[in-house]
């Protein structure tokens, strides 16, 4: 390869690289695809049979905290049960550019303020869609129907969690347009919390930059001479 | 061949003696959570243990491993359950992250080596471990709430 084309590429894939900084629990070929019996509305969230919240999260986590912000965002729309919200990274795709610099990236402290439309939104469209599966299989109005901690409620004593949900949800048209909460009813946002990425991060597991593998992936490293100026 | 153990694993690899411990655990091994940082025994990301003691593995010589056990971060514990893990959970230390394991690897041989630290002996032998971030006041708390549990529960 001559010289400045190494130079170039090399330049492409360290930019590339920095977006990338960090990847959570998966090694290098992440996919924010739904596997069978889970339900994922929208590029941001996916919930499992297991009751499991995967929030897909397109920013890097590198210390600022957006492992544990933005899915605060998606799960305060959703009424999840926080104790079943986990985080994943986003693979590279559009869907995952950032709303205002229009390209997949971090940066400028402004993950929260950028996300908080497109989360919120994300969390309220896939609980729209949770509820209106229930409000199928107790046959009434959705309006009658109400939300909390993981769970759809009716006005009696009827209860289905979103898990048991999942697989009818699915098969569900997103919603034209869903109602954000007031501020004033927020459960999550604005509470201090505790980090959802610590466990990972004092166990080794967490993956970084430094730790990704790519299929034939190649590592290359300069060559140092033994002592200074050398021939 | 360079035969060891790693976290309690028989290992015997076939690599240059003089091969950094760090890449042989990293590369060799795919034992990714101990970290590369400095690659001089500058700034602690890459503690591990060799029969209980301290070392920083990206200047070590696979060769000083031979016969000897080493332990990473892998084997602290992988479920979390060791006094320091949970500390740390409870702390809520890691900021970015990178330096944990080593700092970890690091509170473990002082907490063994004194059971109740005070905030000096923490400072002492925390010294070489670098945390970018700024995470330092978490660890010392952490470090005296595992010294707590351990005194408590009485294990390791």
């Amino acid at each position: 390869m001559p010289r400045r084309d190494f130079l170039k590429f090399s330049v492409a894939a360290s930019g590339g690289l920095l977006i990338g900084f960090y990847f959570p629990g998966v090694s290098g070929t992440a996919s924010a695809q739904a596997s069978a019996n889970e339900f994922m509305p929208n590029a941001f969230v996916r919930i499992g049979t297991d009751e499991q919240v995967t929030v897909i999260v397109n920013h890097s986590e590198m210390g600022q905290g957006v492992y544990t912000s933005l899915p605060m965002l998606l799960a305060e729309e959703l009424d999840a049960d926080w104790s079943k919200v986990g985080f994943e990274s986003a693979p590279v795709d559009p869907k995952y550019n950032h709303p205002v610099f229009g390209m997949q990236m971090t940066g400028g402290s402004s993950s929260v303020w950028s996300g908080m439309e497109q989360f919120r939104q994300a969390g309220a469209a896939a609980r729209a869609m949770l509820i209106a599966a229930a409000a199928q299989r107790w046959s009434i109005e959705p309006i009658y129907c109400r939300t909390e901690a993981g769970a759809v409620f009716d006005n009696s004593d009827g209860k289905l969690t979103y898990g048991q949900l999942a697989a009818d949800a699915a098969k569900l048209p997103p919603p034209a347009k869903v109602q954000l909460k007031d501020p004033k009813n927020f459960k999550l946002i604005g509470k201090p919390i505790k980090r959802l990425d610590t466990g990972v991060k004092s166990n080794g597991s967490a993956v970084f930059g430094l730790d990704v593998k790519l299929p034939g992936m190649l590592t290359a490293v300069v060559a140092r001479p033994r002592f200074s100026a050398p021939r | 061949m360079t035969a060891f153990s790693v976290n309690g694993k028989q290992v015997n690899l076939d690599v240059d003696p003089s091969t950094p411990l760090l890449w042989v655990i990293r590369d060799h091994l795919g034992l990714t959570g101990t970290k590369y940082g400095c690659g001089m025994a500058q700034c602690g990301a890459c503690t591990v243990h060799i029969d209980g003691e301290a070392v920083r593995s990206c200047v070590a010589p696979v060769s000083r491993a031979a016969g000897k056990a080493v332990t990473t971060i892998e084997g602290l514990s992988s479920d979390l359950s060791h006094p320091l893990q949970r500390a740390w959970l409870e702390e809520d230390v890691p900021q970015c992250g990178y330096c944990q394991s080593g700092q970890l690897m690091s509170a473990a041989v002082l907490l063994r080596q004194k059971p109740q630290p005070t905030d000096e002996d923490i400072d002492q032998a925390m010294t070489g471990n670098i945390c970018r971030c700024g995470t330092y006041p978490r660890i010392r708390r952490a470090i005296h709430r595992a010294a707590g549990m351990v005194v408590k529960a009485g294990v390791r």
